[in-house]
């Protein structure tokens, strides 16, 4: 009690080591069933972390690369076919295509919103 | 003495919420968003500066409510573990509403696509309209949404194992790997030789693909406000519950895609 009370008063320094003591007795989860459970899912997710890190580098990784490689294989092959069509006005433009009720609120009030005019045609701009 | 210490003490483990104006900016904000776009669809020519400034005082108010419910649940400690079952339940009930209002974007598309009309050629994709090939970006976005699936599980059990690098990096990861989807997204929208307006065909694709891209969207700014709170150290490895209904919503997102993939892109092609 005594001593305490002398500690309290005393350098910070000192004062610093009292109080870091006093935490360190508080450290520690109680042994009950609620902490057993979450140092349980604590432990299980170590093992399952290191499964998905090794997911994310040996498997995902190569699948992407895979992916890419086909999707640009089938990009270029797609553009070089496209190369060749006849050119877009002479598309038939069936009568459910290009439904203009009344303006778009953007541009010429003629064209969507990601409109292309590689790809895209509209008769009416003849 | 006792009785009067007693009383300090709450009896159960419910956060009784305080006042607080944010309902209230919310309702008045979502409420000039809503007339400010019907306006705008019926001509009102003002529209162009009230939807802007509207959908601003709706993120603003959302801003200022979600810093609210931070303070609350990760400062002031409200957020126990009954409180915790509340927002879960929550969550998954959002989760139940976005997944019916696919369930409608579908019957839409399977509606016209089942039986296409006589003015369509009565044939899937309709006459003139050239299909995307589901087997090139499609096909690398569903690799590069099942890779984020990946890549957010690993963060999620590092934080729990206590790996802050882990966590942080499998959330960066994800971050990239979702906005390399959104990217993909816009090429395919840009390159496509159909639009919106090509039809039942133009409104099914892209009513479908675009709710799917917008959130994608949400789910991306979801998951990086996620990564910032655990950069801020507000997650620890039993309390994360913005962040895992981030993963939640984010594989719900990707589960619709599969299901767009195969319905829209492949067989629908």
């Amino acid at each position: 009690m005594f001593a305490a009370r002398a500690l309290r008063s005393s350098t910070p320094v000192l004062r610093r080591a009292q109080q870091t003591r006093l935490q360190s007795t508080l450290q520690g989860a109680q042994d009950n069933a609620f902490n057993r459970e979450r140092q349980a899912v604590k432990d299980h997710a170590a093992a399952t972390s290191d499964l998905w890190r090794k997911l994310s580098i040996y498997v995902v990784i190569p699948s992407l690369l895979i992916a890419g490689v086909n999707a640009y294989r089938l990009w270029t092959e797609h553009w070089e076919h496209k190369s060749h069509e006849p050119p877009l006005e002479e598309r038939v433009e069936y009568p459910y295509m290009n439904i203009r009720t009344k303006n778009f609120p953007w541009g010429d009030g003629d064209k969507t919103l990601f409109w292309n005019p590689k790809v895209n045609h509209h008769k009416q701009d003849e | 003495m006792s009785n009067l210490n007693r009383s300090i003490f709450q009896g159960h483990p419910f956060h009784l919420v305080s006042p607080s104006p944010w309902p209230l900016f919310t309702c008045i904000s979502l409420l000039t968003l809503t007339t400010s776009a019907v306006s705008g669809m019926h001509g009102f020519e003002s529209a162009g500066y009230w939807i802007p400034s509207a959908l601003i005082l709706v993120i603003s108010s959302m801003f200022l409510w979600f810093r609210d419910v931070i303070s609350e649940g990760t400062y002031i400690g409200n957020h126990t573990l009954a409180v915790q079952k509340g927002l879960n339940m929550g969550v998954a009930l959002f989760i139940v509403s976005e997944a019916l209002f696919f369930l409608a974007i579908f019957w839409a598309y399977f509606h016209s696509a089942l039986s296409p009309t006589v003015e369509l050629g009565a044939q899937w994709p309709p006459i003139g309209i050239e299909a995307i090939n589901a087997f090139e970006l499609p096909l690398l976005n569903t690799v590069l949404l099942l890779a984020s699936g990946v890549t957010i599980t690993y963060s999620h059990h590092s934080l729990i194992q206590g790996n802050r690098n882990g966590a942080l990096y499998g959330a960066i990861f994800t971050l990239v790997l979702a906005l390399v989807f959104t990217g993909f997204q816009g090429v395919e929208y840009s390159v496509s030789s159909f639009t919106l307006t090509d039809g039942a065909y133009g409104s099914c694709f892209y009513f479908g693909t675009g709710f799917h891209g917008l959130h994608v969207i949400i789910g991306t700014i979801f998951i990086g406000v996620g990564f910032w709170r655990m950069l801020a150290y507000h997650l620890t490895e039993n309390h994360h519950l913005g962040l895992e209904s981030s993963i939640l919503y984010w594989h719900f997102v990707d589960v619709v895609w599969l299901f767009l993939f195969l319905s829209v892109y492949y067989w629908g092609s």
